[in-house]
């Protein structure tokens, strides 16, 4: 076993006699997942079968947590049911799990935040993570830090743990990301500056006196950020004295960083050790998987501790198989790595799993080919068909020989004829009416629905012709592809084409070429360019960029000593910020002011 | 290892086995037997059943023996046994599997503890015990294949050798839940292997016969070797048929597993140092003819052999054709001169699997020692 | 049959949990924590009868040693306790009444052997009055056997609290002067076997780094912290430097039936440069290392994987996506590459662990 874990093992969180407290805000607040998300809230995704709930508490009971307030909004029924059938409510694990059921009109974290104010349940210091965590990280350690620090200093109010990442890894949102500049000494947050992948944004903004007052700076975008925080009880009351917060990095991090009356820092864990990512859109959860499956989240592996409590046998290659005999594998069918098979499924002749995670009790008929395939539980495939980089729902019957071209979501219960064809990116999910029962929210959705395919003709001279056919006896409809009409009114991170770096399998190489010169660089100043393919490539696909943005005014190479920026006329902190540079994602700057 | 029991059937059913000089010694004795309880006869009876194995078939004889005996003090019991154990022996060549029943009632029945208040009341329970242990020890090959089952990891390969019911049964069990593939000599001259390929094609599962002679080709393609036993002795080798110790060897020059599977009633109370040591070797086995005047050597296999054997070379690839087959088979006398079975060595050996448990082969010993010694 | 866990469910539970999140690591800490885990079980326990008692022993060993199968000191704890437990029962029972009545058969015959060795049981002058199944005081029978158990438990725990000193009392007979020994990894069991040599001998050490824990750079500081003189060399070097060798000191993770052993990555490559060089490999562990399984599957990393951060960095976003990163834990050297094993009780050849194996523990244990 791995030493690194014995260190800090008999650390006694309750020394204090104080519980240690977490929130999981385990409502999304997007539709990234949708039409998965039709029926159940995004926490009971399954990753690796087991629920994104299921993950999260266990990073948590890893932790030492020993309350933990669960913050739902969609589903909440089924959130519920799922904390109480699952092996956390059992009074032996010495786990208190509440959940806690806010209204229909939070829509954002802060929100949510406020609520958990006005329920006054926060007694101490607190662990907040969204309900989509996977991590192996030790919590108790930043919480330890966190506690420590607030001891000489109370204006420390929030500790983010950031985890380096290196630049292109998958496992690092290329949609929604950040900059992070920390005092190299002290690691405090000096300044945080968001990040969307599209339209690319090419500079930060830092303000002038970060550089008057910290000897040594760092500006970091190699960080991902892992999405849990330790609080302290002023955060949920921040965010009631300022109902403008609504996300928590964009808004809440950002507005304390930058405001004169607050006077409150917020600072940096930057985990060395461990694993922590989040799965927040469709590509995230395909990386989260492959990383679950190559073991990077040890000990939380499925042959070792998996969170849904089912035991898998670990073969060469990282290919895991129930145990106990219930899987039923043909002898022709070939098994490639990085593959999880559930219990009771079986697999037929010729069959050719690559890379793939199989839910439980399925069927996957002969000659079935499946990569970087995410099937549900109970999902039965078609002999013949093919599947390449999807999520497919639970219960979906694939007719056979069709054809799931990458990047589509399957909802769940989708029947799927013979010889359908979805083309790349669509999304389909069960024809609604079938099923009374569904809540207010599905109406909402319903609505939604109807809004944007009305848009889809218009659309169509963008996208392509619909490429999806469904084939007889299906009980699907399909989502629009493209962007909404109402596209341009929507917050920048949930714009299509910023949306389109959070699918699973889409590279977007098209993506620069396709919007050349059309929306983007608003707020680019003197050195907006002429090539706009250089643009993404610095923002999205770094690595190859180290090159092709020479043109730029190029950032100090690392450790090289640099001057402040130009002082302007005015400094005061609201002012315009200065930009220092291009952004270059795979560059640590460190400055050094010269006094 | 059931290669013996199964020429003893044969014997009994059909007659279109290559007449083997063993077996017509047998025919010939048969008619000596006379009118009082005939322990052979019985046996034969016995071993007809399909899953009866020859050690147990003689515990059963033994047991009859006893019902027809009347003996009325233990040592004439033990002395009547005895002679029932060398009658049978005398009449099999190869007795070994055979003797390890006999040993293993005779020794029970010696050592059972005197508690019953008359004679002919011990002799009934040890009647029973008999009757019971033969009952209890068919399921042992269950049990075995359950032990094996852990080892057969999915999508292995497995050599066998020749045909052993235990064998068989554990691969059967585990293709239940596994994907197995087997290769399996054939064994010559009894070609049992054969037996062995169509048991498991039956099922379903994928097996090749390979010849004795491609052992060392195929071994770099196996996970595992599995044999069955007619006997483990007790330095822990293992006594099976002819082509075990070669196979063993090869297996551990290639550092693979070599499996045996013994059911308890097999381990013998016998220390081969060699394989000249077993009780089944006798002079004329391995033996040199007296060289024949030169005119007969030639004539009758030489004529035939050598057009046919520059054909081939001519054609570059020796083709095996029926006919040269059959010019070229052993005559029986040669194949009397070969041994039914060898010895291998224990360091040669994994593991022994039996019903008792999974055993190192320094582990037979002492289950041997705590029967038999002092 | 009221069997009341809840006291000791908990206990049950939290180890459950560790041992999952690989919160308790090391063979001998995680048999530590099930003998303390046990001992409340059987202190809280409420039983009647033998096998209630061991029936709960078994589900309570059984739950630990799913939570995790690859510590497998947990099940071994769980087996000798269950033994002593029935040592205890026997004892106690004999002295009462000696009415066991034993089923003789051909199959008893061929499992135990001559009938004698049975019937000549020690005849130990118990005092304790042993009643099963009373129906006017069930607990009886826990109460009169608790304080019997509670002591066997205690000689197991000692047992584990002394194994390093036991193991390195005779450390000095198997270390000479001017000896150079190899040993890799930092066990506690090999650093307290040197240090112990180091009171009676001088002598070097070498220390292969360990990749990719690197927990030789540790054991090389700790040894030469005590005066012992330690060269530090990587991992890679250790075939070309064994022909300086005189001994090779291994630890071992679990001793298996058939003698051989799982160990710390790098200890096959040690364990066969050492046999290319006719060097004697030792291994020192303790008796609650010995594991009545095999060696199932004939493959390396004995099937368990580490995190692959060790051996690639996570920043190296870019090799992620294409290499698949392995970080086996343990090697299994087989029985033919190991001369003696060093013990807490006397040393052993690996063939003879077999025996050890069957003197430790039930045979019907052996699948809790």
């Amino acid at each position: 076993m791995p030493p690194k874990n014995s260190s800090g093992k008999e650390k006694d969180l309750g020394e204090e006699d104080e519980v240690l407290q977490a929130v999981i805000l385990a409502d999304s607040f997007n539709k990234r997942f949708k039409p998965l998300t039709s029926g159940k809230p995004r926490c009971l995704l399954s990753v690796c079968n087991a629920t994104l709930l299921d993950w999260t508490f266990e990073s948590l009971a890893l932790a030492g947590v020993q309350e933990i307030f669960v913050v739902c909004r969609s589903y909440p029924e089924l959130v519920k049911a799922a904390i109480r059938d699952s092996k956390w409510s059992k009074p032996s694990l010495g786990l208190k799990i509440v959940p806690i059921i806010t209204s229909k009109e939070t829509f954002t974290p802060g929100d949510a935040m406020r609520d958990i104010y006005t329920r006054g349940i926060i007694t101490s210091d607190f662990v907040l993570v969204m309900g989509d965590l996977v991590s192996n990280i030790r919590i108790d350690e930043v919480v330890r830090v966190h506690k420590e620090r607030r001891r000489t200093n109370k204006d420390a109010i929030m500790t983010m743990v950031v985890k380096p990442s290196g630049v292109t890894h998958r496992t690092r949102s290329k949609g929604e990301s950040a900059v992070f500049v920390l005092d190299a000494e002290t690691s405090e947050c000096l300044h945080y500056e968001h990040v969307t992948g599209y339209p690319p944004k090419k500079t930060a903004r830092i303000p002038r006196e970060i550089f008057a007052e910290h000897p040594e700076v760092e500006i970091r975008n190699d960080l991902m950020d892992c999405g849990i925080d330790v609080c302290s009880v002023e955060v949920p009351s921040l965010f009631q004295d300022n109902f403008d917060y609504g996300d928590i990095r964009r808004d809440f991090v950002h507005g304390v960083l930058t405001s004169d009356l607050l006077m409150k820092q917020i600072h940096c864990y930057v985990a060395r050790e461990g694993y922590a990512a989040r799965v927040a859109d469709t590509r995230s959860y395909d990386s989260v998987s492959k990383d679950i499956l190559a073991r990077w989240t040890f000990p939380l592996v499925p042959d070792d501790n998996h969170p849904g409590g089912h035991s898998y046998e670990h073969l060469r290659g990282n290919k895991y198989i129930a145990k106990g005999n219930s899987v039923v594998l043909s002898r022709t069918c070939k098994i490639s790595s990085n593959t999880l098979i559930g219990a009771n499924t079986s697999i037929a002749d010729n069959a050719n799993i690559q890379a793939s995670v199989i839910g439980q009790r399925c069927t996957i008929a002969p000659n079935v080919t499946l990569r970087n395939a995410y099937i549900f539980d109970d999902t039965h495939i078609g002999a013949g068909s093919v599947i390449d980089h999807s999520i497919i729902g639970s219960n979906v019957k694939v007719g056979e020989s069709s054809t799931i071209a990458r990047g589509c979501l399957v909802g769940d219960g989708v029947v799927l004829g013979k010889q359908a064809r979805l083309g790349e990116f669509d999304r389909v999910s069960r024809r609604k009416g079938e099923d009374e029962e569904d809540d207010e929210e599905d109406e909402d959705e319903e609505d939604e629905e109807s809004e944007d395919s009305e848009l889809e003709e218009a659309d169509e001279s963008r996208q392509g012709p619909i490429t999806a056919i469904l084939g007889e006896g299906s009980n699907a409809i399909v989502w629009p592809k493209g962007p909404r009409g109402d596209d341009e009114d929507l917050d920048e991170v949930e714009r299509f084409n910023n949306l389109r770096l959070m699918r699973i399998g889409d590279p977007a190489t098209d993506l620069p070429l396709h919007n050349e010169g059309t929306d983007s660089d608003e707020d680019s100043d003197t050195e907006s360019d002429s090539d706009s393919d250089d643009d993404l490539h610095a923002l999205s696909r770094i690595s190859s960029t180290t090159s092709a943005s020479g043109t730029d005014i190029a950032p100090p190479p690392p450790s090289t000593p640099s001057k402040p920026p130009p002082p302007t006329t005015n400094s005061k902190r609201k002012s315009p910020n200065h930009s220092i540079g291009r952004l270059r994602r795979d560059i640590v700057w460190t400055m050094r002011l010269w006094s | 290892m059931a290669s013996k029991d199964l020429k003893t059937q044969k014997l009994s059913t059909s007659k279109d086995l290559p007449p083997l000089a063993i077996s017509t010694t047998i025919l010939l004795m048969n008619p000596e037997m006379n009118s009082k309880f005939d322990i052979y006869q019985t046996y034969r009876k016995i071993l007809q059943d399909e899953e009866m194995s020859p050690p147990l078939a003689a515990i059963l004889s033994l047991s009859e023996l006893m019902v027809e005996s009347n003996a009325g003090t233990m040592f004439e019991l033990v002395k009547e046994l005895n002679d029932g154990a060398e009658e049978l022996k005398k009449h099999t060549t190869n007795s070994i599997s055979l003797n390890a029943g006999c040993e293993l009632f005779i020794a029970f029945v010696t050592l059972f503890p005197h508690e019953s208040d008359s004679f002919a009341g011990l002799k009934t329970e040890l009647i029973k015990q008999g009757q019971k242990y033969a009952r209890e020890a068919i399921s042992y090959r269950n049990k075995i294949a359950e032990l094996m089952l852990d080892f057969i990891k999915d999508d292995s390969v497995i050599l066998t050798h020749s045909c052993s019911r235990v064998v068989i049964k554990a691969l059967l069990h585990a293709h239940k839940t596994k994907r197995i593939s087997v290769y399996v000599t054939e064994a010559r001259p009894r070609g049992l292997g054969v037996k062995t390929y169509e048991a498991l094609t039956a099922v379903g599962i994928p097996c090749t016969v390979v010849l004795d002679s491609a052992v060392a080709y195929v071994m770099d393609k196996v996970d595992f070797v599995l044999v069955g036993s007619e006997a483990v002795v007790e330095s822990g080798g293992l006594i099976n048929a002819v082509g075990s110790n070669q196979m063993a060897i090869i297996a551990k020059a290639a550092h693979k597993p070599f499996y045996a599977l013994a059911e308890s009633y097999k381990f013998h109370r016998l220390f081969p140092l060699s394989q000249y040591d077993l009780p089944t070797h006798n002079p004329s086995i391995l033996s040199f003819p007296s060289l024949p005047p030169r005119s007969s050597v030639t004539q009758p296999t030489g004529a035939g052999v050598f057009p046919q054997l520059t054909k081939d070379e001519v054609n570059g690839t020796p083709s095996i054709s029926s006919s040269s087959l059959k010019q070229r088979a052993m005559s029986s006398e040669q194949l009397a001169k070969n041994p039914d079975v060898d010895y291998t060595r224990p360091d040669l050996i994994s593991l022994v699997f039996s019903d008792v448990g999974i055993l190192t082969p320094e582990a037979i010993s002492q289950y041997l020692v705590a029967m038999f010694a002092g | 049959m009221a069997v009341d866990l809840h006291g000791s469910q908990k206990a049950v539970e939290t180890l459950v949990s560790k041992l999952r999140r690989r919160q308790v690591v090391g063979s001998r800490e995680a048999a530590l924590e099930t003998v303390l885990v046990l001992r409340q079980v059987v202190s809280k326990a409420r039983f009647s009868n033998i096998d209630q008692l061991v029936s709960l022993i078994r589900s309570v060993g059984k739950r630990l040693v799913e939570a995790q199968p690859k510590e497998h000191s947990v099940g071994n704890t769980v087996r000798k306790l269950l033994h002593h437990i029935r040592e205890e029962y026997n004892t106690a029972m004999k002295a009462n009444a000696s009415t066991s009545k034993t089923v003789y058969s051909i199959s008893n015959f061929v499992l135990q052997g001559q009938p004698r060795s049975q019937n000549t049981a020690a005849k130990s002058e118990g005092t304790l009055v042993l009643k099963e199944d009373d129906p006017d005081d069930p607990d009886s029978f826990a109460r009169v056997l608790k304080p019997v158990l509670m002591e066997a438990i205690q000689d197991v725990l000692d047992e584990l609290e002394t194994v390093y000193d036991n193991i390195s009392k005779n450390a000095k007979d198997h270390i000479h002067s001017d000896e150079i020994i190899l040993t890799i990894g930092h066990s506690k069991t090999v650093e307290s076997f040197l240090k112990t040599a180091a009171h009676n001998r001088s002598f070097t050490v070498i220390v292969a780094e360990t990749g990719p824990s690197y927990n030789g750079h540790e054991m090389a500081r700790s040894l030469s912290a005590s005066g012992i003189s330690s060269f530090l060399v990587p991992d890679s070097s250790i075939y070309a430097i064994m022909s300086r060798v005189n001994k090779v000191i291994l630890s071992a993770h679990a001793i298996l039936a058939n003698g051989g052993m799982f160990s710390i990555t790098g200890s096959l490559l040690a364990a066969n440069a050492a046999r290319v060089h006719s060097t004697p490999v030792v291994v020192c562990a303790g008796q609650f290392k010995l594991t009545p399984l095999w060696n199932l599957y004939h493959d390396f990393g004995a099937l368990d994987f580490a995190d692959p951060s060790a051996v690639l960095g996570f920043e190296e976003g870019n090799l992620v996506d294409k290499v698949d990163v392995l970080n086996p834990y343990y090697d299994y050297v087989g029985p033919e590459l190991i001369d003696v094993y060093i013990t807490n009780d006397g040393d052993h050849p690996p063939s003879s662990v077999y025996r050890l194996i069957k003197e430790t523990y039930d045979d019907d244990d052996h699948e809790l």
